[in-house]
Order: structure tokens, then C-alpha cells, then sequence
């Protein structure tokens, strides 16, 4: 069984080499003077206004792009399936746009394109909204439209319409609480892009999180990393959750169908 | 039959639009938010870019930018920026294939679903948290680099350092060996064991098995993945600025700069240029990909 | 053209893939996965030429001994011996078979054509010879007009013809066939099962053919092996399995069997639903016992008659033949009567008739002590 002995030792080789950034920053990151196991670091982040104020800046930006986003996504992937099934092709080519273009070049075109537009939206962190709702278009969209189709759509609007409920009773009441699982998982996902995201909030100057912790990066080291560990595992935990949980909800959904 | 119930209850047709075409506009109502939303936030920008990079610094039509874009420290940059991306994705693209192969051979259907998973999160991490948690490890004073060391071989000694392309491709691997295996997973798991089977009661070894029946198969899958990977490679910035910005060039780097850094008039339109370049780049690989996975779609039902 | 009549002209020209068929021994073999056993001392003897099929419900065993027939799987114990060769211990690509299976093995990326001629080019035949070799045994299953066709343009029962022709290009000295037909339709399954069986006589290959249908196994086998939980219960010709089945299992599960509640008489007579029977061949018994006695459904005679206890519970009309359920009292399942040709009148749900066992008794189920 040579050739399973060899798969192995790939997988094991494989993972070493994700585990050990992991290990090493975790451990960098609680070394104090003289190789002492230290919390300081976490806590010298912990009582940095800086880190609370790009936190909760982040997280602002998250929640209120996760909020256009699934409304956005919801509403077109509802709308085609119901109304404009022929034009389904042509959506999902649409929302697949965005992972053509790449973030620089988006900023690019924002600095100097988008200038028509308002200055409460261009000149506040509302234009990282604006743009994360799009870099996450492509998986948002994705995972919702996929939730919907697993929907006896017009079944379920038929039988509401014919119990006496207005469109808007049937969306909230029928259909939003069968897509739990799937905005829950496109939820996660785009809060987790927002969040980790550097390119354009760094170069549009907003001191968001990820913008932060680049900026400590040059003078503390070891809260950096410290950072940097909880920020990674952070981030796998999230979206192992998305994907596990979009998965499952999926699965569940073929069972009772 | 539900649209036209909703339109005669919910609102009789005005003046301002007859009935027939109402009826005909209707199904488009409800796309407008998106398309819209994605013109503004999308298409306006990119536009933008595009016109950009063939306007000249007195807003005439002009290639001076392009020119400027393809030549001297930018060109360079674009050299370093394709150096870094094809090296990053044939790598990723072996050892992808590698890791992928292992978890089919070791069979069960359930190392393959948490093994999807589990790349699928790995494929989406990177960024600065990467890049330090690589300084922590393979850096001057990594733990990597400092075990080696231990053992009598520092890697810093004999030349490497975590801030070279070399670096970076070892660093990229984080994300793009996990979105290799990805892709490369459904394709490995469509070899049916049957082909492998009547290979060998045919007079056939596995090599022979690869070679006529296993490579041919993937060989969409492997190309249309290493496409993906160097698109992911060229586009990516937040690792490579952590790590390298301002000591190696990279064209996202040099845009990054333009943008950030003191514009001066006529280099406005050098960075639009320079985006043009990686929209090119980025554009053509998709298409690229997306005929070999139509293909590879035919050949595995 | 029909295959006997090419197969025929071909004779006199050059034998084709005609092999001297080889012959088969499976002598002990053991396989057990964890704590379940897929084999357990399964011995079997194939002479040459001849068709054997290996039949049984899922779990088995049928697959696992084609698998390890092939090298496709090891025993734990026990010998593969084909024409005196232990083999065991040899790799698959070395023994010399050709195997077919359910579905989905034809490759991909080749045209019809290149999978026949695939185990040629292995053995590095010249391409003109490769594709002549082809294009004959191709026509020897009736698809000369596909060759270039590629497998997803295929029909299930033509791919299976071109792994079949695909198999037998390179002469194997056995032919294995893991349940070729389980995934087409009936029709086309009736239709193959039938070709394949003419290929291998006139081939003369000694073939193992694996199916879960048994009267696709009785159809075509020269001789049938009734597998159940790793074991043979019963090797024997088709009409041995079917009028002299060695165990109740074997009594069952090849063509159907009613079991009825009897007593015997003493000796070799039974009473079986009130009438004196003979007993199977070789059985006897003192008076007295209760036992269950297997009766198939077309031994039994049903006549209409008033006065007999016996009530319809209903009728199946099969076309050349009908299914009579009857309740008969004393009994606690209803029998199963089969009757060929016209029914006699008054045959419906509800009419009272008389049910007499004929000939011999299928099998006699003692009770356990």
C-alpha cells in the first residue's frame, strides 16, 4: 500500500505547512522577554484605543455592506426566478463581472470616476459599503441564488397569494425564513470579505481594521502578530462556519425535497 | 398568470404607459436595482480606467500613457509582477495537484467534503495577517529560520529572504495551493475507478493509466487551474505590499502608489494604464478558463 | 448480417480472438473487510469454455470473487489457479483477463474504435493492425458504423458492446463480467444477453458472469453458483438449481417457491394441502413430522369447484401466463398459482376452488429442533 503511505506523508507535508505559520505567530505573539510566555502583547492591543476604533469601524462597515448585500442579492435572485427566468443567464454573468476586475484597479476607477456622485457617499467609509457589496457580489449572490432555487418558488408564492397575502407578506413571512441557512452563509462570507479587507480601504485612507494592523505592523512587532494569529483564526473559524453551514442547509434542503 | 393578477389589483395601467408595454417592460423592473448598482460601482469605474489609459494628459485621445505604462520601471514591474504570478501558479498547480491526488487515494467520500471545506476557507485568507504571520515564521527571526539555524543551516546566510519573490511565492502558496485543490478535486474524483480497473485488466499499469487515460482527462483542469492561480497571483496586493512594498516592484503595487502617492499631471493616466494591463491579463485568463472547463464538462459524465 | 452467421463465415478464414478457453480454480478464498467476511471458503472449478454465473443478493460475495478473480482485490487466503497457474499473487495487468463492467468504463477521451484497440497498443501492435483487429471485432458486436463515436454518444447497451468487443481484443484466456446488463433496459438486456452468450460459445472462452437476476443466470450459464453471505450454497446446472435446490435459500431465492405447512406420511410421502405428495428425490422421513413443504407455483393445479376451501384473493394476467393468489385456510400466507395459457372460467377474485400440489415437492424445510 506504498501509494497510500505517500498520499499520506503529502497530507501530512501539506499540513504542517499551514499549521506552522499559525503555531509560529501564535507563539511569537505570547513571547515575552527572555522566551517567557507573556500575554502582553494581547494585552497592550487590548488597550489601544487605535485597535477598538478600527475594530469598530470595520465592523460598522461590515454589517451596514452585509445588509445592502443580501437585500441586493435577495431581491434580484427572487425577482429572476420569478418574473425573468429567461434573462437568469445573462445575471449570473453579470454578478461573476466583479472577479474580473481587480481591487486595485477598482480604486482606481473610484478615485476618479465616481466623482458625479455625492460626497456623503464618496468621501465617507459609505463608498467601502458601496464597493465591498460588489467585491462579494460574485459568492453573495452565488449562495443566495442557489438557496433560492432549492425554493418551490412559485408554489410557495401560489399557495401564500391564495391564502390572501400581499407580496410583501409572502416574502417576509413564506419565503425569507426558508433562506435562513444560505443569507446566513453569504452573510458570513461578505462580512468576512469586508472585514479583511485591505487594498482599497488602505489606499482610499480609512484606518480600518486590517489598515491598522498593517500600520502597528512597521513599529510593534508583537502585537502585529499577536493580531495577525487572531485575525487569521478568526477568519477560518468564520468561514469554516459559512461553508459548513451552507453545506448542511443545502443538504438538508435535498432531503426534504 | 401571477404578474398580470398583481397588475390589474395592485395598479391600473395610466396613460403614461399602455398596458402592452408595460407588460413587456415588467419583468425588467425589478433587475434595475443590480444593474444599476453595478454600473455605478462597477462599470463606471472600470470605464473609466479604460478611457483613462488612452486619454492624454489634455484629455485628447492618446497612447502616451500606454507607452509610458509599457516601458522603464513599469515594464519592469509588469516583468517582476509575471515572474512572480506564472512561478506562484505552476507551483501551486503541482503541488495542488499533488495534495488533491492524496486525499482521492485515501478513498473516503468524507476526506474529500471536509477537505473541499477546508480549502475553500484556506483559498479566501491572506492579506497582511498572512504576511506577518510568515514574517513570524520564515523572517529573520522566524521560528522556521531560527530551528534551521539551530540545525546548522540559516537560510538567510545562504541568500534567501522571506522579502524576495522567492518569498513571496512561498507565501502565496498559503492561499493558492488550497484554491488548486479545489479545483482540482471534482475533476479527480470524476476518475472513475472503472477506467483504472480496465486499464490494468486490458495489460495496462497505472503509469500506462495516467498517461493515456488520466492526464488527457485532467489536462483542462490542470490548464484552466493554473489560469485561475496566476490570475489570483497577478491581482493580488495586500501580501505583497506587507511584505515587499517598496522593495520589490509589482504593477498592483506601482498603481497602489500612483493612488496613493503624489499624482503628478501626466502620470494620472499611467496608472489607468497600468489597470488596463491587469484587466487585460485577468480578462483573458477567465475566458481561457471558462472554455476549458466546458470542455471538461462534456468529457466526464 | 446477424453475429452467427459472421462468426461462422469468419471460422474458415482466421479465428478471430479464438482462444483455447483456459480453465478456473478458486480454491478457499477468504475476504473479509474488518468483521464483515465477502468471502468465506468459496472454491469453484470452471472447466474450459464454459459460461459460469455467479448469482446471489447484494452483499453476497459475487463481486468480491470476480475482483479477486481479476487480481482487482487479494485474498486473504486461499489460491486463484487459471490453467494450472497459481496466480495469486500476480499483478491484474499480468493475468491475462478481460473484464467488463456495469457501467461507465469505457475512456472518455477515446473514440469507440481507440477503446477496443487500447490493450493492442499496449502490446504495441502497428496502428493498421490495431485498427483492423478493431474494426473486427467490432463488427463481431454489431457497431462497425460507431467506431468513431465517443463513449457519452453512446447508448448504455452499445457502450457495453464496445467494452465487451473492448475486453475480448486481447485474447484473455477468461472472461469476466461484473452485472454488464444490471444498468440498461429490460429490452436491450434480454437482446445482449443473448449475444453474449453466442460470442462466447463460438469464442470458446471460459467466462465468469456476475448478475443479481437470476433468471438472467439460469438463461445463459452453463453451470450457476448461488451465492449468499460469502458462501456457494449451490453449484450446479441451471436445471439442477432450479428442480433440485440444495437449500432453502437456493429453493427461494431461484424462481419463486410457495411454502406451505405440511406433514409427512412416513417415508417419502408428504401431505401437502390435504393430498398425498412424493417428496424430493433422496428425502425421507418418519410419519407425523410437521414440516414446510416448497411447492413452485406452476406445480400447483387449481380447479373450480364449490365445495373446496380454497378462495381467490386475486388474479395477475402476465399475457402467456396468469398468477392465481389463493387463500387456503390453515395457512397463514396466501399460495401463488401459476397457470399457462387460457384460465378456466370463473376465475376471479373471490371464487371458491381446490388447489392440488403436482409431482414432486421442491424442497422439504425441517423444523429446527
Amino acid at each position: 500500500m506504498s501509494r497510500r503511505l505517500g498520499a499520506f506523508l503529502v497530507l501530512v507535508a501539506v499540513g504542517a505547512y499551514i499549521v506552522v505559520p499559525l503555531a509560529a505567530s501564535a507563539r511569537f505573539s505570547v513571547e515575552g522577554a527572555h522566551g517567557a510566555f507573556s500575554l502582553a502583547a494581547y494585552r497592550a492591543i487590548l488597550t489601544q484605543p487605535a485597535a477598538w476604533q478600527s475594530l469598530w469601524l470595520s465592523m460598522r462597515i461590515g454589517l451596514a455592506t452585509v445588509g445592502v448585500e443580501l437585500a441586493l442579492v435577495t431581491w434580484t435572485s427572487l425577482w429572476v426566478r420569478l418574473h425573468a427566468r429567461h434573462v437568469a443567464p445573462l445575471v449570473d454573468a453579470l454578478v461573476l463581472v466583479p472577479i474580473m476586475v481587480p481591487v486595485v484597479v477598482i480604486v482606481l476607477g473610484v478615485t476618479s470616476s465616481l466623482r458625479f456622485l455625492p460626497a456623503v457617499l464618496t468621501q465617507t467609509p459609505a463608498i467601502l459599503v458601496a464597493e465591498y457589496v460588489v467585491l462579494a457580489l460574485p459568492y453573495a449572490y452565488r449562495i443566495v441564488d442557489a438557496g433560492v432555487g432549492a425554493l418551490e418558488l412559485t408554489t410557495l408564492t401560489e399557495a401564500s397569494r391564495s391564502l390572501g397575502a400581499r407580496w410583501h407578506r409572502t416574502a417576509l413571512h413564506v419565503l425569507l425564513p426558508s433562506l435562513k441557512g444560505p443569507l446566513l452563509a453569504a452573510g458570513a462570507m461578505t462580512f468576512a470579505l469586508s472585514l479583511g479587507e485591505y487594498v482599497m480601504a488602505s489606499l482610499l485612507a480609512y484606518t480600518t481594521f486590517p489598515v491598522w494592523l498593517q500600520e502597528i505592523g512597521a513599529s510593534q512587532a508583537t502585537e502585529a502578530v499577536a493580531v495577525s494569529t487572531l485575525a487569521l483564526v478568526g477568519s477560518v473559524v468564520v468561514l469554516a462556519v459559512v461553508v459548513l453551514s451552507a453545506g448542511r442547509t443545502h443538504r438538508a434542503e435535498l432531503e426534504q425535497a | 398568470m401571477a404578474e398580470r393578477v398583481a397588475l390589474t389589483s395592485a395598479q391600473r395601467p395610466t396613460t403614461l404607459w399602455s398596458a402592452v408595454g408595460a407588460a413587456r417592460l415588467r419583468p425588467y423592473l425589478g433587475l434595475v436595482p443590480i444593474v444599476v448598482y453595478v454600473a455605478i460601482f462597477l462599470l463606471v469605474p472600470a470605464w473609466g480606467v479604460l478611457a483613462g489609459a488612452l486619454t492624454g494628459s489634455h484629455h485628447t485621445p492618446s497612447l502616451a500613457a500606454l507607452r509610458t505604462a509599457t516601458r522603464g520601471a513599469f515594464a519592469h514591474a509588469l516583468v517582476v509582477s509575471l515572474e512572480l504570478s506564472v512561478t506562484s501558479a505552476v507551483v501551486a498547480c503541482v503541488l495542488g495537484t499533488a495534495t488533491a491526488i492524496a486525499i482521492v487515494t485515501l478513498g473516503s467520500e468524507r476526506l474529500v467534503r471536509i477537505a473541499s471545506s477546508v480549502a475553500a476557507v484556506l483559498a479566501n485568507t491572506g492579506g497582511v495577517p498572512l504576511a506577518f504571520a510568515f514574517v513570524a515564521t520564515l523572517g529573520n527571526f522566524g521560528a522556521v529560520t531560527l530551528a534551521l539555524a539551530h540545525l546548522g543551516f540559516n537560510p538567510y546566510a545562504h541568500g534567501f529572504s522571506l522579502y524576495s519573490v522567492t518569498g513571496l511565492v512561498i507565501v502565496y502558496q498559503y492561499f493558492l495551493l488550497p484554491l488548486m485543490v479545489l479545483i482540482a478535486l471534482p475533476a479527480l474524483s470524476g476518475l472513475r475507478r472503472q477506467w483504472r480497473e480496465a486499464v490494468a485488466t486490458l495489460g495496462g499499469t497505472p503509469r500506462h493509466f495516467w498517461r493515456y487515460v488520466g492526464l488527457p482527462l485532467l489536462a483542462p483542469t490542470l490548464l484552466a487551474g493554473l489560469l485561475v492561480l496566476f490570475a489570483d497571483a497577478f491581482a493580488a496586493y495586500a501580501t505583497a505590499a506587507a511584505l515587499a512594498g517598496g522593495v520589490i516592484p509589482l504593477v498592483p503595487l506601482e498603481i497602489g502608489n500612483l493612488i496613493a502617492g503624489n499624482v503628478v499631471a501626466n502620470q494620472a493616466n499611467v496608472g489607468d494604464a497600468l489597470g488596463l494591463e491587469m484587466i487585460l491579463v485577468v480578462a483573458v485568463t477567465s475566458v481561457i478558463y471558462a472554455v476549458a472547463q466546458r470542455r471538461q464538462l462534456r468529457w466526464s459524465r | 448480417m446477424d453475429v452467427m452467421d459472421y462468426a461462422a463465415a469468419r471460422r474458415d478464414e482466421e479465428p478471430l480472438a479464438r482462444t483455447r478457453g483456459a480453465s478456473v480454480c478458486l480454491e478457499g478464498l477468504v475476504r473479509r473487510f474488518g468483521t464483515t467476511a465477502a468471502l468465506e471458503d468459496v472454491t469453484l472449478e470452471l472447466a474450459p469454455g464454459e459460461l459460469v454465473a455467479l448469482v446471489g443478493p447484494s452483499g453476497s460475495g459475487k463481486t468480491t470473487a470476480l475482483r479477486v478473480l481479476a487480481g482487482l482485490e487479494r485474498p486473504d487466503a486461499g489460491r486463484v489457479v487459471i490453467d494450472g497457474r497459481d496466480v495469486t499473487r500476480v499483478a491484474t495487468h499480468r493475468r491475462q483477463i478481460g473484464m467488463v463492467f456495469q457501467a461507465y468504463s469505457l475512456f472518455p477521451t477515446m473514440s469507440a474504435l481507440e477503446n477496443v484497440t487500447f490493450g493492442l497498443r499496449l502490446r504495441g501492435l502497428s496502428r493498421t493492425e490495431r485498427v483492423r483487429r478493431g474494426l473486427e471485432l467490432l463488427e463481431l458486436v454489431g457497431l462497425a458504423k460507431l467506431a468513431n463515436r465517443r463513449p457519452h454518444q453512446l447508448s448504455g447497451g452499445q457502450a457495453q458492446r464496445v467494452a465487451l468487443a473492448r475486453a475480448l481484443a486481447i485474447q484473455p484466456r477468461v472472461l469476466l463480467l461484473d452485472e454488464p446488463l444490471s444498468a440498461l433496459d429490460a429490452a436491450v438486456r434480454l437482446r445482449l444477453r443473448e449475444e453474449i452468450r453466442r460470442i462466447q460459445l463460438e469464442l470458446g472462452i471460459t467466462t465468469v458472469f456476475v448478475t443479481h437476476d437470476q433468471e438472467e443466470a439460469l438463461s445463459i450459464a452453463d453451470r450457476v453458483a448461488v451465492m449468499r453471505h460469502g458462501r456457494i450454497e449451490q453449484f450446479a446446472t441451471p436445471v439442477e438449481i432450479y428442480h433440485a435446490p440444495r437449500t432453502p435459500f437456493v429453493a427461494s431465492f431461484v424462481g419463486r417457491a410457495n411454502r406451505i405447512e405440511a406433514r409427512t406420511l412416513g417415508g417419502t410421502q408428504l401431505e401437502v394441502l390435504g393430498q398425498p405428495v412424493a417428496a424430493p428425490e433422496g428425502w425421507s422421513g418418519p410419519a407425523g413430522l410437521r414440516v414446510v413443504a416448497l411447492v413452485r407455483p406452476e406445480r400447483l393445479a387449481l380447479r373450480m369447484d364449490p365445495q373446496a376451501n380454497g378462495r381467490i384473493l386475486g388474479v395477475l394476467f402476465r399475457g402467456a401466463s396468469a398468477d392465481i393468489t389463493v387463500a387456503w385456510p390453515g395457512l397463514p400466507d396466501p399460495l401463488v398459482v401459476t397457470l399457462a395459457g387460457e384460465l378456466p372460467d370463473g376465475v376471479a377474485p373471490g371464487a371458491p376452488v381446490d388447489v392440488r400440489p403436482q409431482g414432486q415437492v421442491l424442497f422439504v424445510e425441517e423444523p429446527t429442533p
